[in-house]
C-alpha cells in the first residue's frame, strides 16, 4: 500500500465495502422483489454503490487538505 | 454496332435523374451539406477532424449511386430484415434496376448476405466489425480516457459533481418531451443522450436502443456537438453578465492527487460501475482503461491510444457517418423531429449547467465564477476551453480552467452513468 493510500486507508476500505453492499443490493437482492419494489430497491443499491465511490473521494480530499500547501502570496 | 447511351456510362447522373423527387432533392441537398460541412471544418468553425472526412463521405455516397448487379442487389434486399415491400424490390433487383453504392449497406443483417457484401463494398468490413458493434465509439472513449486527469475531479468533488449533474438537464428533460412528441422510449432515450454532448455515448445508446434510427440520431448529435464550440459562447454572454464572467476565484491551496490514488480510484470505479450497469460496461472499461494506462505511465500504450487509435477511430467515425448519410437511408420523417429535439437537449444541458454555476456562485458566498457551469456539459475539453476563453475575454488574468476541467471530466463519467441507466431501464419499460 502506498503512503498516500495508507493515509486514507479507512476511507478506502469503507468506500469499497459500501460500494460492494450497494451492488449486492442492486443486483442480487432487488431481483427477488416484484416490479415496483424491484426498481426502488435497485435504485437504493445503485445510490449506495455510488456513495461508496464518494466516500473514497472524501478520503483523498481529507488527505489533500491535511497536506495542502498554501499558495504563495504576491507582495508589492 | 450498338449506340452508346452516355447516361448508362455516367450512372451517378442516371440514378439521380431516375430517382423520385424526394430522393433527387435529398441527394443534391446532402451533397451540398457535405460541401458546407467540409468548408466549415476547414475554417475551424466545426470540428475539422470529424467534419472533413464526414463532408467528403456525404458528397461521395450521394454522388456515387449506381444500378447494382442483380446478385448484389438480391443480397441487399434479402439480407435486410425490415424490407416491407420485398416482392417489388426483388423484381427491381433482378432486373438490375436497383440503385445502390459500392461503399456499404448498413441495413443488411443476415450473415450470408453480409459475407457476400464484405467482398463487394469496401467499407462494409469496417462498418460490420468496428462500427455497428460500438467498437469505434469505445476506441474514441479510450482515447478520451487517456486525455483525462481524474485528479481535477477528486480535488473538487462537490463542485464537479454538482455542475456535472446540473448539466445533464437536457439528458433528463428531453426524454419525456420526445415521448410526448411520439418517439418510442428507445428513440427518445437515444436523442436525449445528445444532451450529454458526448458523441460516443449517443452512438452507443442509439445502436443499442434505436437501431432503426441510429444513423440520423448520430449524425444529428455530431453536427450539434460541432456547434457547441461556436454556439455556447453566445449563450454564456446572454445568460451571464460581463461583471460575473470576469469574477476572479480565490487561489486554492496547492494539492497533488498521486497517480496511485487515481489508478486505484479508477479500478474501483470501473468495477463498481460495470457491476451496476453491465450493458454499458464496454464504455466504462474503455474510459477507465485509458485512465489506468495514463496513470500507470505506460508511455508506449499512451502513444498508441492517444495517437493511432484515437485519431484513426475519429477519422473512420467521420467517414462512416458521412457515408451513412445516403439520401434513401437518412431521409426519415422523424429526422426533423430529431433535429429539434437534439438542439433542445443541448440547449437545456447548457442552461442547466449555467444555472448550476449560479447556484455554486451563491452557495459559495459569491466566490465561484458561474461560467464554470457550462463545463459540466461533457464535451471534453471543448466546453472547459470555451468557459476559460469567455472569462479571459473579460478578465485576462482570471483562471478557472482547473475547476472547469473538474466539472468537464465529471460530466463524462456522469454521461456514461446516464447511458448505463437508459440502456438498463428502457428494455425494462418495454416489457
Amino acid at each position: 500500500m502506498t503512503p498516500a493510500i495508507k493515509a486514507s486507508a479507512r476511507y478506502w476500505l469503507a468506500g469499497i465495502a459500501l460500494a460492494i453492499a450497494g451492488v449486492a443490493i442492486s443486483r442480487l437482492l432487488a431481483p427477488e422483489f416484484q416490479a415496483r419494489s424491484h426498481a426502488t430497491i435497485a435504485l437504493i443499491g445503485q445510490l449506495l454503490a455510488l456513495s461508496g465511490l464518494w466516500v473514497i473521494i472524501m478520503g483523498i480530499r481529507r488527505r489533500l487538505r491535511s497536506q495542502a500547501v498554501e499558495p504563495p502570496t504576491i507582495t508589492e | 454496332m450498338h449506340s452508346i447511351n452516355f447516361l448508362d456510362l455516367f450512372q451517378g447522373i442516371t440514378t439521380l435523374i431516375s430517382s423520385p423527387p424526394t430522393i433527387l432533392f435529398g441527394r443534391l441537398g446532402l451533397m451540398l451539406l457535405g460541401m458546407v460541412l467540409l468548408y466549415l471544418g476547414k475554417k475551424g468553425v466545426l470540428e475539422p477532424l470529424l467534419m472533413i472526412p464526414m463532408g467528403l463521405g456525404m458528397i461521395a455516397i450521394n454522388a456515387g449511386v449506381l444500378f447494382l448487379d442483380p446478385t448484389t442487389a438480391g443480397h441487399i434486399v434479402n439480407g435486410t430484415a425490415t424490407n416491407a415491400d420485398t416482392p417489388q424490390l426483388l423484381a427491381q433487383a433482378a432486373a438490375g434496376h436497383m440503385p445502390g453504392t459500392l461503399f456499404m449497406s448498413p441495413l443488411v443483417e443476415k450473415t450470408d448476405s453480409l459475407m457476400y457484401l464484405m467482398q463487394v463494398d469496401f467499407l462494409q468490413p469496417v462498418y460490420t466489425f468496428a462500427f455497428s458493434n460500438g467498437l469505434i465509439a469505445c476506441f474514441v472513449f479510450m482515447g478520451i480516457g487517456v486525455l483525462l486527469d481524474v485528479g481535477f475531479v477528486i480535488a473538487r468533488p462537490f463542485l464537479s459533481m454538482f455542475l456535472a449533474l446540473s448539466a445533464e438537464l437536457g439528458t433528463v428533460v428531453t426524454f419525456p418531451i420526445a415521448i410526448a412528441l411520439g418517439l418510442n422510449p428507445g428513440e427518445a432515450a437515444s436523442i436525449a443522450m445528445v444532451g450529454g454532448a458526448d458523441g460516443p455515448m449517443v452512438l452507443f445508446t442509439s445502436l443499442t436502443l434505436a437501431k432503426n434510427l441510429f444513423v440520423p440520431i448520430t449524425v444529428v448529435a455530431y453536427l450539434y456537438l460541432g456547434l457547441t464550440y461556436g454556439g455556447y459562447p453566445y449563450l454564456i454572454r446572454l445568460l451571464v453578465p460581463a461583471k460575473l464572467r470576469g469574477l476572479k476565484m480565490p487561489a486554492r491551496p496547492l494539492v497533488k492527487v498521486t497517480s496511485d490514488e487515481k489508478l486505484a480510484f479508477s479500478v474501483v470505479g470501473c468495477a463498481v460501475l460495470c457491476l451496476l450497469f453491465p450493458s454499458a460496461a464496454p464504455l466504462f472499461l474503455s474510459l477507465f482503461v485509458g485512465v489506468a494506462v495514463r496513470e500507470s505511465g505506460l508511455k508506449y500504450f499512451i502513444a498508441v491510444i492517444d495517437g493511432p487509435i484515437l485519431y484513426g477511430a475519429t477519422m473512420f467515425l467521420g467517414l462512416l457517418l458521412g457515408v451513412l448519410c445516403e439520401a434513401s437511408t437518412i431521409l426519415d420523417p422523424k429526422v426533423l423531429l430529431l433535429l429539434i429535439l437534439g438542439i433542445i437537449a443541448l440547449l437545456l444541458s447548457a442552461v442547466g449547467g449555467l444555472l448550476g454555476g449560479y447556484a455554486a456562485y451563491f452557495f459559495s458566498g459569491r466566490k465561484i465564477n458561474p461560467v464554470i457551469g457550462i463545463a459540466g456539459v461533457s464535451c471534453v475539453p471543448s466546453t472547459a476551453k470555451v468557459a476559460q476563453k469567455e472569462v479571459s475575454k473579460v478578465s485576462p488574468d482570471s483562471i478557472i480552467l482547473p475547476e472547469a476541467l473538474g466539472a468537464n471530466i465529471c460530466g463524462v463519467i456522469t454521461s456514461a452513468i446516464f447511458t448505463g441507466i437508459y440502456i438498463t431501464l428502457i428494455p425494462l419499460i418495454g416489457k
